[in-house]
């Protein structure tokens, strides 16, 4: 009995998980026996979702129309209808009165024809003419706004330009006027700037611009101190 | 990938998942077909099994292994192919056959499986499905349409004949 539990087990242990490979494309032949791979329905319940969701939604607008708009409506309509047929009572009528009137001659109409071609000729020249003398107007407007405009431009520029004109005057006044201070002050200044060959430290607070006028201003007045120094000696000489 | 998730997949008819589960178990499967049929039926056997187990995937519970199910349809199938072929397992050889034990050069378990497939028919099949299934003889005779007594007794031919095979092949049981 015990060999006979020991043969089954030694044949169970071993071929239990015993693995022999399966003739190769077996897969392919399974495969084409099966049915076609179930597609994810999710378009069809987002297309169910939408139709629903549209319906709930567009569910108060309906009875928005039945409920509250409905009578309204209706009466509107009706009251609307009536007008109509009172207006087109009353165009048969104007029509019947004007067609029961007296009865006109071929001549009539030819005369009328050419009074209503003339009177509309005298209509359309005196619009045309209307017209041109609107467009001259404008266009005149338009020129004198465009030289005014100009005109407006120019002055502003020459505002500016007159003012830039005085402040620099002013400045070079001022400028003229502490130098020559700066000189009489003293005759070392001169000497002093000649032999460093610097600005000195007065032209300091001025811009590169404006030292440059002051330079020309400077060279006249040394030579204006100098021809006075001269002047100064020559009696003592 | 996880064996679960690849069921969960194959219930939806994935190609790819049905592929790995394919490539994970039909070495085995095949084995298994192998211990009842002949080669060619073998192959036909498995082939229906997993043609089976793909359809029939959605009805798995989870109760047991996935690899226990798989089997049971695997001997279902080999059982039925047997059926179709108008085999009655009460017959009993008499003449039973004293299996090859030459010299052999492929593995030991590969000599057992072909000493189980030289076993006849009746011998093979209840061996099959006491010894390595796991069935009782009870069920062994409700699954072939035999009595118990001839279950029993073909699996105590099929053993003797697979002891003597063992002992002259020197095999330690």
């Amino acid at each position: 009995m015990k060999r006979d539990s020991n043969i089954d087990q030694y044949f169970q242990k071993r071929l239990s998980d015993f693995e022999v490979a399966p003739p190769p494309g077996e897969f392919d032949k399974i495969v084409a026996q099966l049915p076609e791979e179930k597609k994810k329905p999710t378009f069809f319940w987002w297309g169910i979702t939408a139709a629903v969701l549209t319906v709930l939604l567009s569910l108060p607008f309906v009875f928005q129309t039945n409920e509250e708009l409905g009578e309204p409506v209706i009466s509107n309509i009706q009251e609307e209808s009536r007008t109509l047929e009172n207006l087109v009572e009353m165009h048969e009528n104007e029509t019947l009165e004007e067609v029961e009137g007296p009865s006109l001659t071929q001549s009539d109409i030819v005369v009328a024809v050419q009074e209503t071609k003339e009177s509309t000729n005298e209509r359309s020249e005196f619009l045309r003419r209307r017209m041109q003398e609107d467009i001259d107007e404008l266009e005149r407007m338009e020129r004198s706004m465009a030289l005014q405009a100009h005109k407006l431009n120019t002055l502003n520029e020459l505002d500016e330009f007159s003012v830039a004109l005085a402040e620099d005057l002013s400045n070079r006044l001022e400028l003229q006027a502490m130098i020559e201070q700066s000189f009489d002050n003293s005759g070392i200044f001169v000497q002093e700037y000649r032999k460093d060959n610097r600005v000195p430290d007065v032209l300091k607070i001025f811009p590169l611009e404006q030292i440059r006028l002051i330079e020309l201003s400077e060279m006249q007045i040394v030579n204006r101190f100098f021809s006075r120094d001269n002047n100064k000696s020559s009696p003592e000489e | 990938m996880d064996e679960q998730v690849l069921i969960k997949h194959c219930t939806r008819g994935n190609r790819l998942a049905q592929r790995q589960l394919y490539e994970m178990h039909a070495g085995r499967l095949f084995a298994v077909c192998l211990r009842y049929l002949q080669r060619e039926d073998a192959e036909e056997a498995h082939s229906n099994t997993w043609v089976k187990v793909f359809q029939g995937i959605d009805g798995f519970r989870g109760e047991s292994k996935f690899s226990t199910w798989m089997t049971r349809i695997a001997v279902n199938e080999c059982l039925m192919m047997l059926r179709r072929k108008n085999v009655f397992f009460s017959e009993l050889d008499e003449n039973a056959p004293t299996l090859q034990t030459e010299e052999h050069e492929e593995s030991d378990t590969a000599h057992l499986l072909h000493l189980i497939a030289n076993l006849p028919l009746g011998y093979r099949t209840v061996f099959n499905l006491y010894a390595i299934e796991g069935y009782s003889h009870k069920e062994i005779a409700e699954m072939l349409s035999i009595n118990e007594g001839t279950s029993k007794s073909q699996l105590a031919r099929a053993r003797g004949i697979l002891r003597n095979a063992l002992e002259k092949n020197v095999f330690k049981i």
